[in-house]
């Protein structure tokens, strides 16, 4: 019958066991994997023999007893508590859980097993005695059932997975300072606890390892040990969490809740340091990164004052405090003093709150060390600013007992060394503010000997050193005149003396010095330098300033100028444009050449013409190509007086302007051509390859 | 709807309480519903002192950081050249970006059309600063002086590939605009801290590596949605530093206090009768103009800066209106406990010509940046105050348009570039995220623009999903609906 076949499957499976196992005790894959399946199998006898039960129940109480169904369901609970009996035999073999409870596991399961097995054949007899004694047995199952599966759950999940909600949580310590952490206790274990004891403990023993217990740690698993006091590198407890998480050996294993890079650190830390169990953090030498990191394990007793009256805020408003809460459901709160003259009266209205100021800042008064003993009552303060005050030294005593003072800010105050140093055998603060106080480096690094404290001073070094002057501004950006013009040199750094050339050389301090206004008459090349205490000297500036002969005024454009620019007015004009082609200073031609006609009236003598042009590549803005200047007598015929080429380098862009000058013998001239070639089209390595090029001129200039 | 039932509900509180014949029940209601009592303190007539906690009542939790200054760099300013040292790029110079690299990226239309992107290195040496073994280039020595001041991240990324949307992305969580700028939600979740100052202070600076660079537009400091008091003002480097605060020639101020006096009357009177809540801000917007008239040049007036704060700062600073004089201006802003300052310096935007400009562009910005964040420390404000340096996206590692000798351009690229931070609760002397050899994709630790947002206002003591405001029948967030704190940023 079915008995006879489930009993024979089952049979195989043991003898497949047998046969396949490997040498020792390691487990052979079909069995190991038939045993990861006990998890999932032991759920189907369970619910099949509750069905059961209730079927059976169900049916004497309605006297209508379906006797089929229960043998049925019966022989199908039977079947699946065997193999899984069977297959937790197999899991068993993997090792890694605590003996005694997997012993008691085991027992119970095979008898949970047996019992139902037995139920299901009571079920098929018809004896009277059987039938009789079948409900006190079904229920001895149920118990039976129960306590296996409380013991596999204790396997899995832990001894007090079950209670663990029921039990009082004990409070974490309240621990005020890095220094009385216990490290193991505070930082290891609960990391362990977090990450790896769920897997590590002594009923659930991974790889024959608990992490539960220090003797435990120190044991070590099946691998070893894995802890190397004093070097983390050797140990094992740390390497695993450096493995790719793809090894296998990398833990906590892919999926769980994985140790943090902080974490990693600390553990580390703890075994370099050598894995001490008892030692408080005090013992262990620090630097500024465990510092940090063990700061998070500080649990301050921070007990929240009530309310303050808010009669007395309205009053402190009203007297020229501004009072912000730092959290809007938490009394604690922020006070700034916002005008300046501060007295008694202030001070007295402030106490009233005393206990709720966790940031207090009287900076920029005139709070003095008259005012200082009112401070005494602000215990709570963390955050306390008093620079740019009249304080002395003396203010400093009051502070004493605010223990709980962490930021101190004294910049620009009368504080000396003395005073601070003997708060600092008091307090413990975390930062003091000392720039611009009666402190010296010499004085500042002496305390920092004596004390944890960060000290914060100015911080020019490094800044100043090499602070260049800016170069002379002038105040026209007119080079090129008719008659005179005047050169004014201004800086926006105060106080600097202007040194300047006019012979080409490079200004010194030893040069004529700028005056007021220079006034220049003939051209020439003028360079100026500035010069300050303390300041290095500001680059060169070079300005050529150029005179003409003429203004002309009578000309005609073959083209005009694109209509974006300003036009042909300000090729003439005597006023130059900057580097920046939209500056209303320049005529700009789109693929044309500029071709001028020009009749000066009477015959002029001239020697020179200059075209000042601009090039800006990435703005389609090149220099002209070439430029020719012809005159034209009285037949209207063109004689070429002049001509030159441009050349370019290759691709180097740039935002420049620069002066093309063509000169020729001194000539009588009446009417005049200039001829100012487009690049043309843009070369091949431009962006706009192939499109026209511009042509920007902001003077013409005879001479 | 909620307009007409705001509407509705202004009318009828007054109404119920002014229109006397229910005045008793007015008052037993207004004893019922007395603030005070929420605060736990004794019940009196006058009203609830503001606390400094908004409309949301924040923070939620300690803040880190009490004061923000953004220094914005629009244009995008290159990692490739500043703060992510890519040797690779070097050794594969000129060869095209592998497409395993690039997957599919999108491109903007200046480069998108190119038949190659040859890939170039930084044309400027990088070497590794202060404890933190940070890497700094060349072109930012002062930075890197004081890298162990410094939290960088070099894997920021963004979703906009153009200006005008990467920007207001960064401003407003969206890349759409309308939406409000950072510091106006900072002003309307966390308010004042000075009634004579805007809480959202705006100065702008054009880079002298671009001069005709993007242009910046007002909305990018707009409150959208919020009440208009949440505004970001622009302070100019001119004569009137703040457009339209000048009185009149020949108005006095007594006499402007008269008329802003009456002014406030007939506010009043129509905001009774339409209940429309804009008029009272208007009529905060007029005092605070008026009391910006004397706070204003008090704190834009720089001349009474010691000669040595200059230097440390860099001639530039003389100069107003340059990046660093607006760095001074921020430190004095900051100083006076303005909420929100926001500096954006222009012309980082190097699509060719890269070196010469921006030689230029971190010359401006390197020594004020520095000298603002050591400034700021040395007074105490570092300790409560958040600096952030960075750009609206990156630049992409392969050139746009030819690579020569001398010269190479970069395109926009928003997968990956870094920004810095100091101060306000961020850790100094770290460096976050790795992107790949290239400098093209992030490969650990990813910072999106909102993860930003969240990290900033989880500075400011905010839960980013905590603050809202309701419009259109939506609660309107700054990290929109996403956003992570990223916890290994804070100190």
């Amino acid at each position: 019958m079915k008995l006879k076949r489930h009993i024979s499957v089952i049979a195989g499976l043991l003898i497949a066991q047998i046969a396949f196992a490997d040498t020792g005790d390691a487990v052979s894959g079909i069995t190991g994997f038939l045993g990861r399946l006990h998890p999932m199998i032991l759920h189907l006898p369970i619910g099949a023999i509750l069905l059961v039960f209730f079927l059976d129940v169900a049916g004497r109480v309605k006297k209508t007893y379906p006797k089929e169904i229960v043998r049925k369901g019966l022989a199908f609970s039977s079947f699946f508590a065997i193999l899984a009996a069977v297959f937790g035999y197999f899991l068993s073999l993997e090792g890694g859980y605590e003996e005694k409870t997997l012993n008691l596991h085991l027992y119970t399961g095979i008898l949970t097993a047996l019992l139902i097995t037995v139920l299901f054949l009571m079920s098929l007899s018809e004896s009277s005695a059987v039938k009789r004694s079948f409900f006190p047995c079904f229920v001895l199952t149920l118990i039976a059932i129960t306590v296996a599966g409380h013991y596999g759950s204790v396997l899995t999940h832990g001894s007090d997975f079950l209670t663990e909600h029921l039990q009082s949580k004990p409070e974490p310590d309240k621990v005020a300072t890095v220094d009385s952490l216990h490290y193991f206790n505070d930082i290891v274990y609960p990391i362990l606890d977090n990450k790896c004891i769920s897997c590590h403990n002594p009923e659930k023993k991974k790889g024959d390892l608990s992490l539960k217990t220090m003797s435990e740690i120190l044991k070590g698993g099946e691998n070893g040990k894995v802890i190397s006091a004093g070097d983390s590198k050797e140990s094992m407890l740390v390497n695993v969490l450096h493995l790719p998480l793809e090894d296998d050996h990398h833990m906590p294993p892919k999926g769980k809740k994985q140790v943090t890079e902080e974490e990693a650190y600390l553990l580390s830390y703890w075994i370099d340091h050598g894995a001490d169990f008892n030692n408080k953090v005090v013992a262990y030498q620090k630097n500024d990164t465990i510092n940090k990191l063990l700061e998070a394990y500080v649990v301050e007793e921070e007990v929240e004052p009530e309310e303050a009256d808010l009669a007395d805020i309205r009053e402190l408003m009203d007297n020229g405090f501004r009072v912000q809460k730092i959290v809007a459901d938490k009394s604690f709160l922020s006070v700034k003093y916002l005008s300046k003259k501060i007295d008694k009266n202030a001070m007295r209205l402030l106490e009233n709150v005393a206990e709720q100021v966790k940031e207090l800042d009287l900076g920029g008064s005139d709070f003095n060390d008259d005012l200082g003993t009112y401070l005494e009552a602000f215990k709570n303060v963390r955050f306390l600013k008093l620079d740019n005050t009249l304080i002395t030294d003396k203010v400093l005593v009051h502070l004493e007992e605010i223990s709980k003072l962490k930021i101190l800010n004294l910049h620009n105050t009368e504080v000396s060394e003395k005073g601070l140093s003997l708060l600092l055998e008091k307090l413990q603060p975390e930062k003091v503010y000392v720039w611009n106080t009666k402190m010296d480096d010499k004085a500042l690094a002496m305390i920092a000997k004596s004390s944890n404290v960060e000290l914060i001073s100015g911080v020019f070094e490094g800044f100043n050193e090499d602070a260049t002057l800016n170069p002379p501004e002038f105040n026209s950006n007119k080079s090129v005149f008719l008659d005179t013009v005047q050169v004014k040199l201004s800086s926006q750094v105060r106080n600097v003396q202007f040194y300047y050339t006019t012979d080409g050389s490079d200004p010194d301090s030893d040069s004529e010095p700028m005056p007021e206004t220079l006034l220049i008459k003939e051209p020439l090349i003028f360079k100026a330098k500035a010069f300050k205490n303390d300041w290095l000297p500001s680059p060169v500036v070079t300005r050529e300033y150029f005179k003409v002969k003429y203004v002309v005024e009578d000309f005609q454009l073959e083209k005009e100028p694109n209509k974006k620019y300003p036009g042909s007015g300000k090729l003439f004009d005597l006023v130059e444009g900057t580097t920046s082609f939209s500056d209303g200073k320049w005529a700009g031609f789109e693929g044309d050449d500029m071709v001028a006609e020009i009749t000066l009236g009477e015959a002029k003598e001239l020697e020179n013409i200059t075209i000042s042009c601009l090039e800006d590549v990435s703005s389609w803005i090149f220099f002209p190509k070439s430029i020719s200047v012809y005159t034209k007598d009285e037949n209207g015929n063109y004689t070429k007086l002049s001509e030159q080429e441009t050349s370019r380098r290759g691709d180097i862009m740039e935002d420049k302007k620069q002066r093309f000058t063509l000169n020729f013998p001194k000539t009588a001239i009446k009417n005049l051509k200039i001829v100012v070639n487009n690049y043309g089209k843009l070369p091949k390595w431009h962006d706009g390859a192939g499109s026209d090029a511009w042509l920007f001129i902001d003077e013409v200039l005879i001479w | 709807m909620s307009e007409l039932y705001k509407h509705f509900n202004h009318n009828n509180r007054r109404h119920f309480i002014k229109n006397a014949s229910l005045a008793l029940g007015g008052l037993a209601m207004a004893a019922m519903t007395d603030p005070l009592k929420i605060f736990g303190a004794n019940s009196n007539a006058q009203a609830m002192p503001d606390l400094g906690n908004g409309p949301l009542n924040l923070p939620h939790f300690a803040p880190k950081a009490k004061r923000v200054v953004y220094l914005f760099q629009s244009g995008g300013p290159s990692q490739l050249e500043l703060f992510d040292y890519k040797p690779l790029l070097h050794k594969l110079r000129g060869t095209d970006l592998p497409e395993s690299v690039r997957m599919g990226q999108r491109l903007t239309g200046m480069t998108s059309g190119q038949a190659n992107f040859p890939l170039v290195g930084s044309q400027y040496k990088f070497n590794q600063y202060g404890q933190s073994r940070a890497w700094v280039s060349d072109l930012m020595p002062y930075t890197a002086k004081i890298a162990d001041e410094l939290c960088f991240v070099k894997t920021m990324h963004t979703e906009a590939i153009n200006h005008d949307p990467a920007i207001t992305f960064f401003q407003t969580g969206s890349q759409q605009s309308g939406r409000p700028s950072m510091g106006s939600w900072m002003s309307y979740g966390l308010g004042s801290m000075n009634d004579n100052l805007p809480t959202f202070s705006v100065l702008l600076s054009r880079g002298t590596g671009r001069l005709n660079g993007q242009p910046l537009y007002s909305r990018l400091w707009g409150n959208g949605f919020l009440s208009s008091l949440h505004q970001g003002v622009q302070f100019r480097a001119v004569k009137d530093p703040v457009l339209y605060l000048k009185d009149p020639d020949g108005m006095s101020r007594a006499e402007r206090r008269k008329m802003l006096d009456h002014l406030a009357e007939m506010n009043h009177f129509q905001e009774e009768k339409f209940g429309d809540p804009e008029i009272n801000s208007r009529i905060a917007q007029y005092e605070m103009a008026y009391k910006m008239q004397t706070s204003v040049p008090e704190t834009m007036n720089i001349d009474d800066e010691p000669d040595h704060i200059f230097r440390m700062y860099g001639p530039d600073s003389y100069k107003p209106g340059t990046y660093a004089a607006n760095c001074i201006l921020a430190r004095r802003l900051l100083e006076k406990d303005v909420r929100f300052v926001q500096l954006y310096h222009m012309g980082w935007d190097q699509h060719d010509n890269l070196p010469g400009q921006i030689e230029k562009q971190a010359k401006d910005v390197d020594q004020p940046t520095a000298a603002l964040i050591m400034d700021l420390k040395q007074r105490g404000l570092l300790e409560d105050t958040l600096v952030i340096w960075g750009g609206e996206f990156g630049r992409t590692n392969y050139s746009q348009g030819v690579l020569t000798d001398t010269n190479y351009g970069r395109d926009h690229h928003p997968k990956c570039f870094s920004i810095f931070m100091a101060g306000g609760g961020v850790k100094p002397g770290f460096t976050y995220g790795e992107t790949d050899e290239f400098g093209y994709n992030v490969v650990k630790d990813p910072v999106h623009v909102h993860d930003l947002h969240a990290t900033i206002l989880h500075l400011m003591g905010v839960d980013h999903e905590r603050m809202t405001y309701k419009h259109q029948g939506r609660r309107f967030r700054l990290t929109d609906v996403a956003g992570n704190v990223i916890n290994d940023l804070i100190g």
